[in-house]
């Protein structure tokens, strides 16, 4: 644990001495992180970095009027001239009434040493130095890895970096929290050059709340390695409507719009696609979708409390396509008339699921191309958007030719543009081979009738 | 505003002895330099919703930055409070670059930094009233006023959301070198997002922003932010989506300058030229794209978003011609890049703040006027696509595949603008769409947007461009 009793201390100070400057309620949230990064460069130690972070961040309520406001400098004297600041600041502002603390009820009462969620690994202070440098050594490519027939490699960064990050929440409803999380990633981010003269670039990552289950440093570097060999002959190709499987890797960039616009904010903007769809069905049949903050023991961003101090639940937020819950936290349920769920999302999740008929045990990336025999196979995004209020998208593309369900030649320079409803509701599969290092569970996917332009 | 040395060094409570004992300590176990970046930062901000301003913020950030170079490689660490002890375990742990604390480092390759060049006599933001020191009221009438005329004049608003944010940086500087840099910079943001619905239900959302380095005094009217945000409302009910594929591209002045930025900008950091990840390495003196093209790279142009006196390397402002008459005259370096290549910094070595250590970065990137009659462009496409109005774009360095989103444009067809479209994806390559500019427009306009560019860490930028007619671009569509 890295926050101390005095740390804890001082944003206590901060919630009474707001009190004591006339805030009706107050809320603040301490923040302490430690992190150690590690590159090497072509195999040479090229940056190591060190850094410790301490804030805290204040919401205050004075008069019907809200603020949020942070610092890091966090001696008393500095603090009390902070606090009433912030007061003043405050005061400028328009009355809102619906702004306030969650009720109090709603709090969670369980996170008293942080490791409730089982995110801390132990053995992260015995970490050191010359470690850290060997594991990203351990990335280094090999001879043989290092020029191949019609290419040689030209530049390698092996990555290494551990962290520790810690959240303690009080408010002026006597509600105290706290969670700790350790972090640990590696990372390779090489290029290649061919005999022609093509430069190639890929990367390949992994993390994980605990040293031990980070993957082999080595199968990062592998991986990197064959996404950029890839890449050589890459090319356009004819354009037109066309099954398309994205790689799990690149599968949140179509996830993530759907997910933003189940947000209360989103919602009460009217930049959201999905605003009025509450109990509605939007997209297929087939697509569920979960948050599993509870029962995520272990997993990255499970978590017993949201950003507010509410305790978490378990909820289905999609289900056979159907809107089943927003995202709301205590101001917009209360701005919207519906009630409150969470501040946040936690630990996104989609259920495996398929059109084909059947779905084997190993139903991932490789299973999907077989069964969707020709198309695209999306592996990577390059830029792009999606406009938040129609839902209308457009993203650079890079990946292989599917061909009679085997990966053939691969394609770039190319682009998918559709309507982020249209696309869930062309939904024909989704794997069970989410990325365990994400936060998000996202599998790979598979979907019908996508435009491609090239 | 710059103020005396006195001032800074009151802010971060060190005198000169201070900076030379962690300077010391910093090189105790080896290095070829080091150097000290202090940083004070307080950010006020509001927001309006409904008509009504009901929320606000204020923050402030404080540390010191240490980096230790033991040849190019970079040893770094920060303190957030200017407590001796904070600040010299902060030093020793960036020390560690040089050998004794991490065993199998291997030797750096004895390089010595280039003197950055004498500072220059510059103020390319010469701001008279302090953000610290103006009450966030004072902000509020300019919102009201914004908010009431967007709504008077387009009564199809059904949501308007505004922000105003405002920050000022102090910063320090000091390196084995000796060098002492002092630096005040303003910095003021105000965004307006809006979503429009029409009487069939349709809905578009719009908006715009405006950002400069400069104080209260240098704010936009409420009248130049409604017609930023008005402009061409008609038009974005009616756009759709073109169809794909291969096409000419005219990029309409000012905001296209995102081609420059991501096309070729990013590319040119040399950071990634010396690792010999980029496209563009290996090409200094080539001719890069049609002869007549001058693309700049600019620190000075007064208030600009990208300007600084100094880079976070202290380095002095300066502009920097990346192609010159159509050649590859520079790239853009920080000082290990420079020393790398014998060069002297061009004053692009920029952090998001004092806990990041500083790369090779933009500032405000354009190209120079052509001879060409804007009009003339659209002319001489047959079949193609106008496009003005930008939201994001990346690059891959190593194939210098680019792509940029456009919110908003028109088609091409037979010489003239036709149809409204929206919301589609360009794609290109770098050298292959530079050698593609065909004409180039006399009509060159900076975008004094909100841009920020994300290279681990975000840093404010900025773009221009004339008009330009690029002949082949990939375009998303149905």
């Amino acid at each position: 644990m890295i926050i101390s009793e005095e740390e804890k201390d001082l944003a206590r100070f901060c919630v009474s001495e707001a009190l004591r400057q006339g805030a009706s309620q107050a809320r603040a949230s301490l923040n302490k992180s430690v992190s150690d990064q590690c590159s090497l460069l072509d195999g040479e130690t090229d940056k190591l970095s060190h850094s410790t972070d301490r804030s805290v961040y204040v919401d205050l309520y004075v008069d019907g009027r809200y603020g949020g406001y942070s610092t890091n400098r966090l001696d008393k004297e500095s603090l009390i001239r902070f606090i009433a600041r912030c007061m003043e600041a405050t005061r400028l502002l328009e009355r809102d009434a619906l702004r306030c603390l969650p009720d109090a009820a709603l709090c969670e009462k369980n996170a008293l040493k942080g490791d409730e969620m089982g995110l801390y690994d132990s053995g992260y202070e015995k970490v050191e130095g010359a470690q850290r440098l060997a594991l990203a050594r351990a990335g280094l490519p090999s001879e043989s890895q290092k020029s191949g027939e019609g290419w040689k490699l030209v530049s390698c960064e092996n990555n290494y970096g551990d962290s520790l990050e810690e959240l303690y929440i009080c408010d002026s409803n006597s509600s105290e929290m706290i969670k700790i999380e350790s972090g640990f990633a590696i990372s390779c981010d090489l290029t290649l050059e061919t005999d022609s003269g093509k430069l190639c670039e890929a990367f390949s990552w992994d993390a994980s709340p605990f040293l031990e289950k980070l993957e082999d440093p080595s199968a990062i570097t592998a991986k990197a390695l064959e996404r950029a060999i890839a890449k050589m002959e890459a090319g356009r190709c004819r354009g037109g409507m066309k099954k398309m499987v994205v790689d799990r890797e690149a599968a949140s960039t179509l996830f993530g719009p759907l997910l933003n616009a189940l947000y209360g904010d989103a919602i009460y903007n009217g930049s959201s696609f999905l605003k009025d769809k509450l109990g509605e069905k939007v997209f297929s049949e087939l697509l569920y979708v979960d948050d599993l903050p509870r029962s995520s023991y272990g997993h990255s961003g499970a978590r017993l409390f949201d950003g507010e101090g509410c305790s978490t639940a378990d909820r289905t937020l999609v289900a056979a396509g159907r809107i089943e819950n927003y995202l709301l936290n205590t101001y917009y349920a209360a701005k919207l008339g519906l009630e409150r769920s969470c501040a946040g999302v936690s630990v996104p999740r989609i259920r495996p699921c398929s059109s084909f008929g059947d779905m084997p045990g190993r139903w991932d990336c490789d299973a999907l191309v077989r069964k969707v025999r020709n198309g695209i196979l999306v592996t990577g995004f390059n830029g792009g958007n999606c406009n938040a209020t129609t839902g209308d998208f457009s993203y650079g593309v890079e990946g292989f030719r599917i061909r009679n369900g085997k990966v053939a030649e691969p394609v770039g320079e190319m682009l998918v543009t559709g309507n982020i409803c249209t696309l869930w509701q062309n939904l024909l599969a989704a794997g069970n081979d989410p990325k365990e290092a994400t936060r998000w569970l996202i599998p790979s996917l598979a979907f019908d009738k996508v435009c491609f332009a090239g | 505003m710059i103020k005396d040395k006195g001032y800074y060094l009151d802010i971060f409570k060190v005198d000169g002895a201070m900076l030379d004992r962690l300077i010391a300590t910093a090189l105790s176990s080896g290095g070829s330099y080091a150097d000290l970046y202090f940083e004070y930062t307080t950010y006020n901000e509001l927001s309006m919703t409904d008509s009504s301003v009901n929320r606000g913020g204020f923050h402030e950030d404080y540390g010191v930055g240490i980096r230790v170079l033991d040849g190019e490689k970079t040893g770094y660490a920060y303190s957030e409070s200017t407590v001796p002890a904070d600040m010299l375990a902060a030093a020793k742990a960036a020390s560690a670059i040089a050998g004794k604390g991490m065993g199998a480092v291997a030797a750096g390759k004895g390089r010595t930094i280039n003197p950055a060049q004498a500072p220059a006599d510059c103020d390319f933001y010469p701001w008279t009233e302090s953000w610290r020191e103006c009450p966030n009221s004072n902000l509020i009438p300019l919102m009201a006023e914004t908010d009431r005329l967007i709504r008077s004049r387009e009564p199809r608003v059904s949501k308007l959301n505004l922000r105003f944010s405002a920050s000022e940086s102090d910063v320090l500087m000091y390196n084995s070198a000796g060098e002492l840099r002092w630096d005040s910079r303003p910095m003021y943001n105000f965004a307006v997002s809006a979503v429009f619905t029409d009487g069939k239900g349709r809905n578009v959302s719009g908006g715009g922003s405006r950002s400069f380095r400069k104080g209260f005094e240098g704010l936009p009217t409420a009248a130049e932010m409604a017609a930023l945000v008005l402009k061409d409302l008609d038009m974005a009910f009616e756009a759709k989506r073109p169809k794909g594929g291969r096409m000419p591209v005219v990029m309409g002045a000012g905001a296209s300058g995102i081609l420059l930025h991501e096309a070729m900008g990013h590319a040119f950091e040399a950071d990634f030229i010396r690792k010999g990840s980029s496209i563009f390495k290996d090409r200094l003196g080539e001719m890069i794209c049609p002869a007549g093209i001058n693309i700049v790279d600019d620190g000075t142009i007064a208030g600009n978003r990208g300007s600084g006196n100094y880079d976070d390397e202290g380095v002095a402002g300066r502009k920097t011609y990346m192609v010159r008459d159509g050649r590859l005259e520079s790239y853009l370096h920080d000082r290990i890049s420079a020393a790398h290549f014998g060069v002297e910094p061009t004053g692009n070595g920029r952090r998001e703040d004092f806990r990041c250590d500083p790369l090779p970065r933009m500032r405000a990137t354009y190209m120079e006027n052509g001879n060409c009659k804007p009009e003339d462009l659209v002319a001489s496409v047959r079949k193609g696509i106008y496009v003005d109005e930008f939201s994001n774009g990346q690059v891959r360095i190593g194939e210098g595949d680019f792509t940029f989103f456009v919110k908003r444009g028109r088609l091409i067809e037979n010489g003239r603008l036709t149809m409204p479209v929206k919301d589609i994806n360009i794609i290109g390559n770098g050298p292959e769409a530079l050698r593609h500019i065909e004409m180039v427009g006399n009509d060159a306009a900076m975008e004094d947007a909100s841009w920020t560019c994300g290279k681990g860490q975000s840093v404010p930028v900025s773009c221009g461009m004339p008009s330009v007619l690029v002949s082949g671009l990939t375009v998303g569509g149905e």
